[in-house]
C-alpha cells in the first residue's frame, strides 16, 4: 500500500526555489517531509484543527499557571446556577463553581487521558501487529483470536466492567488506572493495520537485504518494518485520541469514571441532566468542548492520512 | 453453500470460547465479587465462607471458569447478588425493549442516510451537499449522551415551556396512559435519534464517497451509452454495488451501537439490557454483569456470522468453497 522511507535526513534544509521548473537541476532534493508538510499544509481544516487544538492545550494547561485547582472548585452557593455573564463566562454550576474555569481544568484531564490513552494503544497495538505479522503459525493465530475477541465485546461494557471490578481495588475514578483501561481497550484496529502492514512488507526485498546481512530479527521489526508502517499508525492513532476522549467523557457522565471534585468534561455533564430546565448551560459548554476536540482530531486525522498519501501529490 | 454455512459457523466457537475466556478473565479473576457484601458488618468470616460455597467461590479458578462456562451453556445464569431475580429472566425482560430501540434506529439509519447520502452525491459540490457534509463531520464527533441532553432540552424542555406539543424527557410510555403503542412511539423518538447519529452519519459519508467511486466506473459508462436514463443507472446499478458492503459495516457497527445502549438507556430512562448493565456496574452485581457482557458479545458474534453469510448469498462474486 503505502511504502516510503522514514528519512532521518533534518527536516529544515533550504527551501525549494519557488518556480523553478521541473528540469532544473540546481534546485535541492526535496525530502519526504517536505512532502508531507506541502501535502498537509494543503488540507486546510486539518491545519485550521491543528491550530485549535494547540490553543486547547494551551489554554486548558496553561490556565493552572493563574489559577489554582482549588479555586475553579470553589464552592459559592450564592452564585448558583448563574447564567453565563462577564463574570463567568460559561455561567456556574449547580453549586456556583465557575463553569469556564472548569472546562479549562477539565479539558487537561480530559485531553490528557485522549493522548496517553492514544499511545497506550498504539504501543501495544503496534507490538501485538509486528509480533503477529511477522511469526506466522500459532502464535498470529492466537494473538489474531485474541483481537477479534476483544474487538466482538463492546467495549463501553468492558470498559466499564473493568473499571467497576477492578476500580473497587485501585481507587474509583483513579486518572492513571482509567487512562490505562481506555488504552488497553482501544488498541485492536491499530495491531490489524500494524499485521497486515508487516506481512506484507516482510516479503519485500529491503527485509530480504537485511536478513542476508545478519540481521536479527528485532533488529528487522524496529528498524526496517516498523518505521515502514508508521503512516497509517499515526493516523489510527490520532482518531485514537478522539475516541478515547468520548470513551472517558461517557464513562465520568454515567458516574462510573472520574470522580468529583475533580472536573472533566464528561463529569461536568454527569449532574447536568438534572438541570437541563434551568440551567441548559451546565449541559452545554462542556459537551460543545468535547464536540470540538474530537471533531478537530477527525481533520487532523483526514489531513494527516493525506499528507502520508504519496498518491495525493498533485 | 451449506458447506459454507458450517464451516463459518464452526469457525466462531473458537471465537465464542475467547470472548467467554475474556469476559470471565475481566470480571471474575480480577474483583472480588463478594466486595459488596463485606461491606455488611454483621457478617462473620463463616458467612463470608458460607458465601462464597455458595457461589463456588472457593473453588480453583479454572475449575470456576468451567463451571461458569458449563451454567451459562445450560441457561443457568446465576441470580443477581441483589434482587435475587434469575439473570435470565432479567435479561429476557428488557431484551425486547432494546430491540425496540435498534429497529427504530436502524429504520431511521437506512432511511436518511440513503436519502441524504445519494442527494449529495448526486449534487456534489451543491449547498446541500456541502450542509450534509457539514452536518455529518458534526454528527461523527458529538458525544452520543451531550446529544441526548441537547435533544431533551429542544424538544422536550423548551417545546413545553414554549407550550406546543412536545416530546417526553425520558421511560418508555407514562404510567397514566399505560403501554399503549402510540405511547411508545412517542418515547421512542428521541433515544433512536440519539443513538442513530453517529452511526448515521457515518453511512451518510460512506454512500456519497462510494456512490462517487463507483460513477467513476466502466460500467457506469456502459449503462449510460446504451442509454439508460441517469435514475435508473443510479437506482438499478450503482446502489447495489454501493449497499452491499453496507451488509457488512452494519455487522461491523454493531459492538458500538450496543456500546451506545448503555448510554443512551439510561439518559432517556428506557429500560433496556444497557440500562440493565450500567445499574448492575453501580452496584458491582457481578452474575449481571458477566451475563449480560457474555449476551451482547454473543450477539456480536453471531450477527456478524449471519451478515457474512448473507453477504455471501446476496454477492455472486464470493465463493463460498
Amino acid at each position: 500500500m503505502i511504502s516510503m522511507t522514514v528519512g532521518t535526513e533534518p527536516q529544515g534544509g533550504p527551501p525549494a526555489v519557488l518556480g523553478a521548473g521541473a528540469h532544473d537541476l540546481t534546485r535541492p532534493p526535496e525530502t519526504m517531509w517536505m512532502n508531507f508538510r506541502r501535502r498537509f499544509v494543503r488540507h486546510k481544516p486539518a491545519l485550521i484543527s491543528m491550530v485549535v487544538l494547540a490553543l486547547l492545550l494551551v489554554m486548558s494547561f496553561g490556565v493552572s499557571l493563574f489559577v489554582s485547582e482549588e479555586q475553579a472548585n470553589l464552592i459559592d452557593v450564592q452564585a448558583m446556577r448563574s447564567p453565563p455573564s462577564w463574570e463567568h463566562p460559561f455561567g456556574t454550576d449547580d453549586v456556583g463553581r465557575d463553569m469556564f474555569l472548569r472546562t479549562l481544568f477539565g479539558g487537561q484531564i480530559s485531553l490528557r487521558i485522549g493522548i496517553l490513552a492514544a499511545c497506550i494503544s498504539v504501543v501495544i497495538g503496534i507490538t501485538v501487529g509486528t509480533v503477529a505479522g511477522y511469526n506466522t503459525g500459532w502464535i498470529d493465530n492466537v494473538l489474531m483470536r485474541f483481537t477479534d475477541a476483544l474487538l466482538s465485546i463492546p467495549t463501553l461494557f468492558l470498559l466499564i466492567a473493568l473499571t467497576r471490578v477492578l476500580g473497587d481495588r485501585v481507587g474509583v475514578g483513579n486518572v492513571a488506572f482509567i487512562t490505562l483501561v481506555i488504552g488497553m481497550l482501544s488498541w485492536m484496529r491499530t495491531s490489524r493495520i500494524v499485521r497486515a502492514q508487516v506481512l506484507s512488507l516482510k516479503e519485500q526485498d529491503f527485509v530480504l537485504a537485511a536478513t542476508s546481512l545478519g540481521c536479527q530479527a528485532g533488529r528487522i521489526l524496529s528498524r526496517h518494518i516498523v518505521p515502514n508502517t508508521l503512516a497509517p499508525i499515526v493516523v489510527a492513532a490520532t482518531l485514537d485520541v478522539g475516541r478515547a476522549i468520548i470513551f472517558e467523557a461517557s464513562l465520568s457522565f454515567l458516574g462510573l469514571g472520574i470522580q468529583p471534585p475533580t472536573a472533566t468534561w464528561g463529569s461536568m455533564l454527569n449532574r447536568a441532566q438534572a438541570y437541563l430546565l434551568n440551567a441548559p448551560w451546565i449541559a452545554l459548554f462542556p459537551g460543545i468542548m468535547i464536540l470540538i476536540t474530537v471533531l478537530c482530531v477527525n481533520f487532523l486525522g483526514d489531513g494527516l492520512r493525506d499528507a502520508f498519501d504519496p498518491h495525493s501529490l498533485k | 453453500m451449506r458447506t459454507y454455512i458450517f464451516r463459518r459457523a464452526l469457525q466462531s466457537v473458537p471465537l465464542l470460547l475467547l470472548i467467554s475466556f475474556v469476559v470471565f478473565l475481566s470480571i471474575q479473576a480480577t474483583g472480588d465479587p463478594l466486595a459488596a457484601y463485606t461491606v455488611d458488618a454483621s457478617l462473620t468470616a463463616d458467612d463470608i465462607a458460607r458465601l462464597k460455597a455458595k457461589y463456588g467461590l472457593d473453588q480453583p479458578v479454572p475449575l470456576q471458569y468451567v463451571n461458569w462456562l458449563k451454567n451459562m451453556a445450560t441457561g443457568n445464569w446465576g441470580t443477581s447478588y441483589f434482587t435475587r431475580e434469575n439473570v435470565v429472566d432479567m435479561i429476557g425482560e428488557r431484551l425486547p425493549n432494546t430491540l425496540i430501540l435498534f429497529a427504530v434506529s436502524y429504520a431511521f439509519i437506512l432511511v436518511v442516510a440513503l436519502i441524504l447520502g445519494i442527494l449529495s452525491a448526486v449534487r456534489q459540490y451543491s449547498l446541500l451537499d456541502h450542509t450534509v457534509t457539514a452536518l455529518s463531520f458534526l454528527g461523527i464527533a458529538a458525544p452520543s449522551f451531550w446529544l441526548g441532553l441537547m435533544l431533551i432540552y429542544m424538544f422536550a424542555v423548551r417545546l413545553k415551556a414554549w407550550g406546543l406539543p412536545s416530546l417526553p424527557v425520558g421511560g418508555m410510555y407514562d404510567l397514566s396512559v399505560g403501554k399503549t403503542i402510540p405511547e411508545v412511539a412517542r418515547h421512542v423518538i428521541l433515544p433512536s435519534i440519539t443513538l442513530s447519529v453517529v452511526v448515521c452519519a457515518r453511512y451518510i459519508r460512506y454512500i456519497r464517497s462510494s456512490i462517487l467511486e463507483q460513477l467513476q466506473l466502466d460500467y457506469v459508462r456502459a449503462a449510460a451509452a446504451k442509454g439508460l436514463r441517469p435514475a435508473t443507472v443510479l437506482f438499478r446499478h450503482v446502489l447495489k454495488n454501493v449497499l452491499l458492503p453496507l451488509v457488512t459495516l452494519v455487522g461491523l457497527d454493531l459492538p458500538n451501537f450496543l456500546s451506545g445502549t448503555i448510554v443512551i438507556e439510561s439518559i432517556f430512562a428506557w429500560p433496556g439490557v444497557g440500562r440493565l448493565f450500567w445499574s448492575a456496574a453501580e452496584r458491582t452485581d457481578i452474575p449481571v454483569l458477566m451475563a449480560v457482557m457474555l449476551f451482547v458479545a454473543v450477539m456480536t458474534v453471531v450477527f456478524n456470522l449471519c451478515a457474512d453469510i448473507l453477504y455471501a448469498v446476496v454477492d455472486p462474486r464470493i465463493k463460498y468453497s
